[in-house]
């Protein structure tokens, strides 16, 4: 059976991220299906390395097209059944074995295109990611490990700063890593827009705040206008040209479905910042067993973490 | 002879209904899976064809499908999702008609149907090229020189001092080759040797 894998794509198209996908990711050339397993394991084994291959992916406009065609093809089957059934039916006596077969099949695709939707609303709004504790370090540093390229090759630097040991933060890494990987993208896309080459700034700094952990994303870029503000989390909304406008408002969900929030504030100079803030241990204590079930254990973050596979996950950026 | 449509798409399900669908119309229909098998078990001088074809498939999709065929099939394309630059692409290498799925019956049969005039008239003209090789195959390299002059509009005096030789002999070759053209006028001669490209002689 096909099935939904797990997906970041377009930071080289300068749209940051959608995750979602289908089984016909599998028919792309540039995109690896993660086949035979649940979609759960799928995205926990997802490897900083499959991250980085997978966001050479095909852009945005790839992505909508593939979700179009593949939503399209039961679609299609399905009227092109029941068309067929009408004229057999119009032509006088048919074969009721035909017949049958035909009405079976329009069954079964139905499924199809609604698995489909289930799916793609699961992972928008649904399912309960895999929470578990993991080191927010890491995070950032796997998430600006994959940006470096880009950023070098856009002539930003991108700095980073850890206050202190943090307390382990409680979610699922790997979309949190997505939403970094979004903030950071679109933090080099804004100051590309306005700043010479050498004068783009952007900085990334994780602090504890009241128990819990914030992450800045700092940049000196273009900024966004006061009263498009709330705007810019909507669906379908963008700034950019290519833009398909889905990014912020995909991190949004990720990071409220992992019980954090994400805010963008204007800073006082120039740009933008966006605040990520995220659960620990502390904060959720009180509503252990009541709102949030937690799963603890201890996420093995460190796949494939040495420096050289690290280096490696980057040279296939380049 | 009615033409066969061919469904090109690699989805079992959308392959089965869009034959149904045509077949139910009294289509005379064939599936295949991919571009590939398509390409290697088709055959279109023996039997008129046309395609509907989906845009995405793997490996090979519909439009490097349809550069591989350099228009000896009609193709119409089909596709989940109309990029404009795919559509430029199919319509400037020839296809018949690009349409979104899932497509309304009437619309693909109307494509459907135009590709099927295509073919026909694509198998009439190129059997009857064939046969018409055949007979000019039976001329002799002297015959075909003769008739090159002759559909240029030469009288048998002239094309004997062109070729250095006398009217009696050109008057027989000429009736050679009307005979194995199977002809019985200069007129249907000379569109024999238009439709076969058979270049006329600069006059020296």
């Amino acid at each position: 059976m096909r099935w939904l894998s797990f997906l970041v794509v377009g930071v080289s198209t300068g749209v940051a991220f959608a995750a979602t996908l289908f089984p016909a990711i599998g028919r792309r050339r540039s995109v690896k299906p993660v086949g035979g397993r649940e979609p759960n394991t799928a995205r926990a084994d997802c490897h900083p390395r499959e991250v980085a291959h997978l966001s050479q992916a095909p852009g945005m406009n790839e992505l909508a097209g593939s979700l179009a065609h593949e939503l399209n093809q039961p679609l299609t089957a399905i009227t092109s059944n029941a068309q067929a059934v009408r004229e057999y039916l119009a032509s006088g006596p048919c074969d009721m074995a035909e017949v049958r077969e035909i009405l079976d099949d329009i069954v079964s695709d139905a499924s199809r295109a609604s698995e489909i939707v289930r799916r793609v609303r699961a992972l928008i709004l649904g399912e309960a990611p895999t929470s578990v504790q993991f080191n927010v370090d890491e995070v950032v540093e796997q998430a600006l490990d994959l940006v470096g390229a880009n950023a070098r090759a856009r002539g930003v630097s991108v700095s980073r700063e850890v206050e202190g040991p943090l307390p382990r933060a409680i979610g699922d890494p790997m979309e949190i890593q997505l939403v970094l990987l979004n903030l950071l993208i679109n933090a080099l896309d804004a100051v590309e827009a306005v700043r010479a080459d050498g004068e783009g700034r952007v900085s990334i700094l994780a602090q504890e705040r009241d128990g819990g952990i914030a992450v800045l994303v700092r940049d000196n870029g273009c900024g966004v206008d006061p009263n498009q503000l709330e705007r810019i989390f909507q669906p379908f909304y963008s700034s950019k040209p290519k833009g398909m406008g889905l990014g912020l408002s995909f991190s949004r969900a990720l990071v409220e479905r992992n019980g954090g929030r994400l805010k963008a504030t204007r800073n006082n100079d120039r740009g933008m910042t966006f605040e990520l803030s995220l659960r620990t241990e502390a904060t959720t204590q009180h509503l252990r067993g009541s709102v949030l079930p937690l799963i603890p254990r201890i996420y093995p973050l460190q796949h494939g973490g040495t420096s050289d596979e690290r280096n490696a996950a980057n040279g296939v950026r380049r | 002879m009615q033409p066969t449509v061919c469904v090109v798409d690699d989805d079992d399900s959308v392959r089965r209904a869009l034959a149904r669908m045509l077949g139910a119309h009294r289509y005379h229909t064939a599936c295949f899976e991919s571009a590939r098998r398509f390409l290697d078990e088709i055959d279109p001088d023996s039997a008129p064809i046309c395609a509907v074809v989906d845009l995405q498939m793997p490996d090979m999709d519909g439009i490097a499908l349809q550069q591989a065929l350099s228009r000896r099939v009609p193709v119409v394309i089909l596709t989940g999702h109309a990029d404009v630059g795919k559509v430029v692409q199919a319509m400037q290498a020839g296809a018949i008609d690009f349409l979104e799925k899932p497509v309304q019956d009437r619309t693909l049969l109307a494509a459907v149907e135009r590709a099927c005039e295509c073919a026909t008239e694509q198998f009439a003209r190129k059997t009857e090229l064939r046969l018409l090789r055949q007979k000019v195959d039976r001329l002799t390299p002297r015959e075909r020189e003769v008739l090159a002059w002759i559909v240029s509009g030469l009288r048998n005096k002239q094309v004997a001092s062109e070729l250095g030789t006398v009217e009696k002999t050109i008057k027989v070759h000429r009736a050679h080759v009307m005979q194995k053209l199977e002809v019985d006028s200069l007129p249907a001669l000379v569109r024999i040797a238009d439709k076969m490209g058979m270049g006329l002689v600069a006059r020296a």
